[in-house]
């Protein structure tokens, strides 16, 4: 199975949100941000929406899957 | 008086959860390691179970419905659901484990009945305690 990866920390920074100020735009909790950011958490499908919407960037701009994984 | 936020609310969860968790496997173990099903008041996990749920319900009523909805987030059932998996075979691999145990004598029915009861209730809760710190950072 592919990898995910995603670049949320970074586009978050650029934007000069923390985990927490991006965790109550999107309405779910600091750690939940903390463990997407660190891969250790899959966003659902809606999470990943609400994101973009936040961070007003693709989908595809937050996450990607690893090529070489396939 | 300090505003109570998710994370309070996901804190004291944890805490209530975990000390529940290690005194159903302090029973269990007790239990087996004396040989007897009530190695100490039975009262106790039940006492400490019921405790940790009044609790956590107590400090998500008093937060609001905003701060106990995000503490109860994707995240928060996505390891809720994992706990549950690990905790279910955990409870089935005790069966053949205590059938062994049984059939050679080693703990008698009332000690085997005490343990795999506490047990079973402490996978779960371990394993959610175990899951919820990964991304305590």
């Amino acid at each position: 199975m592919s990898e995910l990866l995603n670049d949320l920390k970074a586009l978050r920074a650029e934007r000069g949100l923390t985990q927490a100020e991006l965790a109550a735009a999107t309405g779910v909790s600091r750690k939940t941000i903390n463990t997407i950011e660190n891969r250790v958490f899959v966003p659902s499908t809606v999470l990943a929406l609400r994101l973009s919407d936040v961070l007003g960037v693709s989908v595809h701009d937050i996450f990607q899957l690893d090529k070489e994984e396939e | 008086m300090p505003r109570i936020t998710s994370d309070t609310i996901a804190t004291i969860r944890l805490i209530a959860l975990s000390a529940t968790g290690l005194v159903c496997l302090a029973y269990a173990l007790f239990a087996l390691a004396l040989g007897r099903p009530d190695p100490f008041s039975p009262w106790i996990p039940l006492g400490i179970g019921v405790f940790a749920a009044a609790t956590i319900a107590l400090t998500a009523f008093a937060a609001g419905d905003d701060a106990a909805e995000i503490a109860t987030d994707e995240l928060y059932f996505a390891e809720s659901h994992r706990a549950q998996r690990i905790g279910y075979w955990i409870a089935v691999a005790l069966y053949p484990a205590f059938g062994v145990a049984l059939g050679s004598g080693w703990v008698s029915y009332p000690v085997a009945f005490a343990a795999m009861g506490t047990l079973t209730g402490a996978a779960f809760l371990l394993s959610f305690a175990i899951l919820n710190l990964r991304g305590a950072a």
